[in-house]
């Protein structure tokens, strides 16, 4: 008896060390679809319509980087939306479109989309399926119809075995479109940084400059990007306005969403640059700048920004540290993610 | 894992199950009908021709029609006592366009056989559609097909009419010609409230409408596209030559809610 207990006290050993083999392993092949953070909030997306598969989130990231869905063939969803930077695109203000055109605003990043109740920057769509119609259709960004899309990709003997595998026939609907590039888009989670090695348990992971930035961070700027997403999902005048844009107003036409727009998350903040909904900041202090001058009051600017937020050198040295513990190179360098 | 998943597809299937065209679950009585709806865009007293016939607004203002179009929803028809039966509401959805002559017929299928007095429908598209999953959105909700053209992609939500009128220009001006635009929708908003422009309209028939399996009774309608730009609110062409997604586009949708007109009922 004692030396079975034995064998299996020996064989279990075993087992645990095969187990941690196979976990260390760098290269996990198996797909294991959706997975909420623990740390996060149950997402908004309905993956009862749209559950993501292999073959459909492979889909989905091939469709993001073809540059089939614009008109010329020229850019493609990764042009203005690049994964060193987060998904947001590095040294442009406003996106780029077909034939040099400039938008108005910056390309936002793309992380955590299944949390998301509002996308662009005035929050004009909110169900993730519907937003590429935005950029593929509008004439100064990718300038095409996604009928014509469709035809293409129809005549291109790459996709219909794709959807087929992806979606049981080779049928090549909008529907299957958009579920295929929701499919791509909601995996890409960004929850590996310092900050939620720390959060997780781990008080080694931030150093004691960044966990005074978190204590500065909670006191003066949670409230409008909320942890653990870093954002409200809401709309505020902090001040950046120019007279041409009205943001939310241009979606609600109510006076009082005037030169309102969407808290952007501050994950992988560090790597987003240039910053606010113009891009006029081209880095992260000049952006924290802003929130520490003075702001002027008036007409919808958030009053709790009025005067701007009072911060030592120290302090606002510690805060820096902190944003830039947001930033999670384990996403940003996910190869399932790249272009492939 | 797979539990999961079991529960994904079954509420899937639930969610299929119940928008599925299945009369019995709806309609349970009686024998089942087509009714068609024939749609015939004039201008005034004139029939409606694309990019030819000139027509003129209240303030004498000559123009052109380049494109017609209308979403029709959420179909009742009136019974005699005055009641009201709703034709099952996922295939009561029909984008009318002047350009697609086949759009011009609606055929409302699942009808209870019977004597009709009248019908009532939406124009444009109903809230609760608005915010569904693309699932829903097929056929003739397509914004990727059939409805691309009627739907903002900014500011998500079906374009309900759109109405695109040309200045009439000399023969070789090698200008281009100027546009009055009317693009209205707004179906008041999913987490916050924003501008509403969904209309009902309510029309008695001129004489009964009998609705049998053996014959497919059909209503004529008619659609006034100068409604659009007269009715309450006149539009004057060099003031409001563009209206989309403004407060003033309330004014355009209170004039084109009375724009229809039953022409006849043929049994």
């Amino acid at each position: 008896m004692k030396r079975l207990l034995f064998s299996i006290f020996i064989l279990s050993i075993l087992s645990s060390c095969k187990k941690d083999d196979t976990t260390t392993t760098p290269v996990d092949t198996t797909f294991k679809g959706f997975e909420k953070p623990a740390n996060f909030p149950e997402p908004i997306y309905r993956f009862q319509y749209n559950p993501v598969t292999q073959a459909g989130f492979e889909l989905g990231r091939k469709l993001f980087y073809d540059p089939q869905l614009s008109l010329d063939g020229s850019i493609s969803c990764g042009t203005c939306h690049q994964q060193t930077y987060a998904f947001a695109q590095f040294d442009h203000p406003v996106s780029h479109g077909i034939n040099d055109q400039l938008g108005t605003r910056n390309s936002p990043v793309i992380q955590n989309l299944a949390w998301s109740q509002f996308f662009f920057w005035d929050g004009g769509v909110f169900d993730m399926d519907l937003f590429p119609f935005g950029p593929i259709q509008n004439p100064i960004e990718m300038g095409e119809q996604v009928p014509h899309v469709l035809v293409k990709l129809r005549n291109d003997a790459k996709y219909p075995p794709l959807f087929k595998s992806a979606f049981g026939s080779d049928s090549i609907t909008s529907t299957r479109m958009m579920h295929a590039l929701s499919q791509f888009m909601s995996m890409l989670i960004s929850n590996n940084s310092k900050y939620d090695k720390y959060i997780a348990g781990d008080v080694s992971a931030m150093n004691t400059s960044e966990v005074a930035g978190m204590s500065i961070f909670m006191q003066h700027c949670n409230r409008c990007h909320t942890a653990p997403l870093f954002t409200d999902q809401n709309f505020h005048n902090n001040g950046i306005t120019r007279l041409s844009d009205k943001g939310r107003f241009n979606v609600t036409l109510q006076a009082q969403d005037s030169y309102k727009f969407k808290t952007p998350t501050l994950r992988n903040v560090e790597k987003s640059s240039p910053y606010f909904h113009d891009g006029r900041a081209s880095t992260l202090e000049s952006a924290l700048n802003h929130y520490t001058s003075v702001i002027a009051g008036g007409s919808t600017v958030d009053t709790a920004l009025v005067g701007g937020v009072q911060l030592s050198v120290e302090e606002k040295s510690n805060l820096l540290a902190f944003l830039k513990a947001l930033t999670d190179d384990t996403f940003l360098r996910d190869t399932r993610f790249s272009e492939q | 894992m797979k539990i999961q998943y079991i529960i994904f597809y079954s509420i899937i299937a639930l969610g299929f199950s119940s928008c599925k065209d299945d009369p019995q679950a709806i309609q349970p009585i009686g024998k089942l009908a087509t009714v068609q709806l024939v749609f015939d865009n004039v201008v005034g007293d004139k029939d409606l021709l694309l990019d030819s016939t000139e027509y003129v607004n209240l303030f004498e203002q000559a123009f052109t029609v380049a494109k017609f179009n209308y979403f029709i929803s959420n179909i009742e028809l009136k019974m005699k006592d005055g009641t009201y039966v709703p034709v099952l509401q996922d295939s009561s959805y029909f984008l009318v366009k002047e350009k697609d002559p086949s759009s011009l017929i609606a055929n409302l299928n699942w009808v209870n056989e019977g004597e009709y007095a009248g019908i009532r429908f939406m124009i444009g598209v109903d809230s609760l559609r608005n915010t569904m999953p693309l699932d829903f959105r097929t056929g003739m909700l397509d914004i990727g097909g059939f409805a691309s053209d009627m739907y903002w992609t900014w500011n998500q939500g079906y374009i309900f009419m759109k109405l695109e009128c040309h200045k009439p220009q000399s023969k070789g001006d090698p200008n281009p010609a100027i546009p009055y635009v009317y693009h209205i929708g707004g179906f008041g908003g999913m987490n916050t409230p924003t501008i509403n422009n969904i209309k009902i309209v309510n029309l008695d028939f001129p004489s009964t409408l009998i609705a049998t399996q053996a014959t497919k009774a059909k209503v004529f309608i008619k659609a006034n596209a100068l409604q659009v730009l007269s009715g309450e609110n006149p539009v004057d062409f060099e003031q409001y030559p563009t209206v989309m997604l403004t407060t003033y586009s309330k004014n355009i949708a209170d004039n084109y809610s009375t724009m229809f007109t039953i022409n006849s009922i043929q049994n």
